[in-house]
């Protein structure tokens, strides 16, 4: 079944493409087929199989992800603003959710790498309004160094070539995904699938879980500690640029940008740390970062391209509070679980995660300030964005049992 | 060559995978790909009837000398597919015959359209040298041409290479079946003729529905295992054929609903580099090894 997840979206996004022109059948199929591909997601069952020569697997922690990603693409058609093309939203949906399931099914380390190599370069040529070769340098030098750190790992027996392994696949899945030091800039103009987000908050969750799961599988104990030690410095620098960057922003695009790049910090911290708890406090943030981060973003996009003069609602305040990591929504308990693990690792950590977890207060009072005057879609959007997550919060062992960190 | 083996290379040819083949398969690529590509058309019918106008009738009789050459090659190429019931026996067929062939008949096609302004010479020639990387590079493992043992190689290290050479053959698709405007003499399938209806559309609408089978053929040969000689084999081996059609006409359609200046950065700054990795991939599996 697990190939299935992959097949549906891809056959989805093909029949979407050739009927594009033919708008409600085009919706009707990709459609079909995405709820076919997240069928196929939700019953695929964890065991290898090899279909065509080629292995494939799908792994709990990955399953949950993909998932969610399914969930996600989902809620970026459902809550696309009026007057959108939804078809061609939904085909490059339905392609992007092809190549997070090739990253996520594909058994082959060197395949992943290539999946992710594909993506970004027909993602970079995307009309947009960034130049290809800003747009394409970062996840393709991360490809790149996938594809090394793959052959490295099945090539090498010696330790340095396992630690130079590590350090290519956690710099390669940085780079893919576009965090610091390989940011790129956020233009609200540009359309959300050809942006940077569509790594940050949409390929990225899988791309990681994926790394920390499957791809860092083949290094040693020794390279593992090398491995772990650059997560951590990675999220660490992730973290303060972006609650530095966040303070410096004004209400807009770079504010949001740097959210993302909190979070994500938070994430890599969290799987660094190489514990259940931080495994699963990276967990739910990168649910958070996909039922909520992003479909907020998307839904904020048109209010900031118009730079209106930011306004907050009492809505926005529930907003901020989710955004925040505040109880009762998901984030608060992926940031306690994450200040646990921290604690039983070096107490300076886990004071500085503190840290920069309360800086995100105000900053989120911010983010939420830049809907302006929400029309009624925007705010049914994000009342159905805050029960989710509200949901996902109340009930954090859901998805720690899925992801197999409960 | 003993006569037994000419009759069955001239059945080969002329029927099956041959000529009638080639054009009955074809048709019904073309006709999916005018549906497909124009649909303000109507339905299958109307977009049946606009393939079929380019033939002969009462604008043009015969075909230009060029394309009927070009056509033939094709058709050479479509004898080395591992096609159910192909006539040719399995050690004569041979992929590199099959890619100097097609290659050939791309080369009259533009001899005879060389000057026209609305095509790109420099994105065939690209596309064309990341297809040889795409046929080409899966025989370096297995050290054989013949695309039957290609489709059966089972040598795990390969695996990558493949699946790599696999994308890139169906996104050269496009412009190798002159399905998008760069690339298209006669314009995209169902869309407005450059040509005015006479011979030398005739001749252009003729070569793209002989050019879909070995092609797509080829694709089905090299990258999936052979199909057995019997009824299931055929529906299998056509089903992947025309899953190749329309995978390359959907993209054909994302690249011409994005513009030209989406096509050319899609060809020479994704597809290009990609063959180049993909070359240095099979490199450097081959130095590891088959495992």
């Amino acid at each position: 079944m697990a190939e299935l997840a992959l097949g549906f979206p891809f056959a989805g996004a093909l029949v979407g493409s050739l009927l594009r022109r033919r708008h409600r059948l085009a919706l009707l199929a990709c459609l079909a087929f995405g709820l076919a591909g997240l069928v196929a997601a939700v019953t695929a069952r964890p065991e290898r199989a090899t279909l065509a020569g080629l292995d494939f697997q799908l792994a709990a922690p990955v399953q949950a992800i993909l998932v969610v990603s399914f969930l996600a693409a989902g809620l970026a058609v459902l809550l696309a603003p009026a007057g959108a093309d939804r078809v061609a939203l939904a085909v490059s949906g339905l392609g992007g959710l092809a190549a997070i399931a090739a990253v996520a099914v594909l058994g082959n380390p060197v395949l992943v790498a290539l999946a992710v190599l594909l993506t970004a370069g027909v993602h970079a040529a995307l009309p947009a309004l960034r130049s290809f070769g800003e747009r394409v340098r970062a996840p393709a030098f991360g490809a790149l160094l996938l594809v090394l750190a793959a052959l490295l790992t099945a090539g090498t027996g010696s330790l340095a070539g396992a630690r130079i392994a590590g350090l290519a696949l956690v710099l390669g899945v940085t780079a893919a995904i576009g965090l610091a030091p390989y940011l790129g800039a956020l233009d609200p103009r540009e359309p959300a699938p050809a942006s940077p987000v569509a790594w940050l908050g949409f390929l990225g969750p899988t791309l990681v879980v994926v790394m920390a799961t499957r791809l860092s599988g083949g290094l040693s104990a020794e390279a593992g500690d090398a491995y772990a030690a650059v997560l951590i410095g990675l999220g660490i620098f992730n973290l303060g640029l972006g609650a530095l960057g966040g303070w410096r922003s004004k209400p807009g695009a770079d504010l949001w940008r740097y959210s993302f790049l909190g979070d994500w910090g938070l994430v890599l911290v969290g799987l660094g740390l190489l514990s259940r708890d931080g495994f699963g406090a990276a967990s739910l943030l990168l649910v958070s970062i996909l039922l909520l981060r992003l479909p907020l973003y998307l839904l904020a996009r048109p209010a900031l391209v118009k730079t209106g003069r930011p306004e907050l609602h009492a809505a926005g305040l529930l907003v901020a509070a989710a955004l925040a990591g505040s109880a009762p929504f998901a984030g608060f308990a992926a940031r306690l679980l994450l200040l646990r693990s921290a604690s039983a690792v070096a107490w300076p950590l886990a004071l500085f995660l503190a840290v920069a977890m309360l800086s995100w207060l105000p900053l989120s009072i911010r983010l939420a300030q830049t809907f302006g005057r929400p029309s009624r879609r925007v705010t049914f959007g994000v009342a159905l964005l805050l029960v989710i997550n509200l949901a996902v919060g109340l009930y954090p062992a859901f998805i720690l049992k899925l992801v197999g960190a409960s | 060559m003993p006569w037994g083996d000419v009759f069955d290379n001239a059945i080969g040819l002329l029927v099956y995978p041959g000529a009638v083949a080639a054009l009955l398969l074809g048709a019904i690529a073309e006709i999916g790909a005018t549906w497909a590509l124009v649909p303000e058309r109507g339905g299958l019918r109307p977009a049946a009837r606009s393939v079929l106008a380019v033939l002969p009738g009462s604008a043009a009789r015969g075909f230009p000398t060029f394309s009927l050459l070009a056509a033939l090659l094709a058709l050479v190429a479509c004898l080395q597919m591992a096609a159910p019931f192909n006539p040719v026996p399995a050690g004569d067929r041979n992929l590199l015959i099959a890619a100097f062939a097609l290659i050939a008949a791309a080369w009259l096609t533009w001899t005879w359209g060389w000057s026209r302004g609305e095509l790109d010479p420099r994105l065939v020639l690209t596309v064309q040298a990341c297809w040889l990387v795409a046929l080409l590079v899966p025989a370096v493992v297995p050290q054989n041409f013949h695309p039957q043992a290609l489709g059966n190689s089972a040598f795990p290290s390969a695996v990558p290479t493949r699946a790599a050479c696999l994308f890139l053959y169906l996104m050269c698709l496009p412009a190798l079946l002159n399905l998008i405007p760069e690339a298209a003499p006669q314009g995209v399938p169902g869309g407005p003729g450059r040509r005015l209806p006479g011979i030398e559309a005739a001749g252009f609408g003729l070569l793209r529905i002989v050019l879909w089978l070995p092609y797509c053929g080829l694709f089905a040969s090299l990258f999936f295992a052979p199909s057995s000689d019997d009824v299931l084999g055929i529906i299998r081996f056509l089903v992947i054929v025309l899953g190749c059609a329309m995978v390359s006409v959907a993209i054909s359609l994302n690249l011409i609903y994005r513009g030209a200046r989406f096509t050319r950065r899609f060809y020479f700054n994704v597809v290009a580099p990609f063959a180049i990795i993909t070359v240095a991939l099979g490199m450097v599996l081959a130095l590891l090894g088959p495992k």
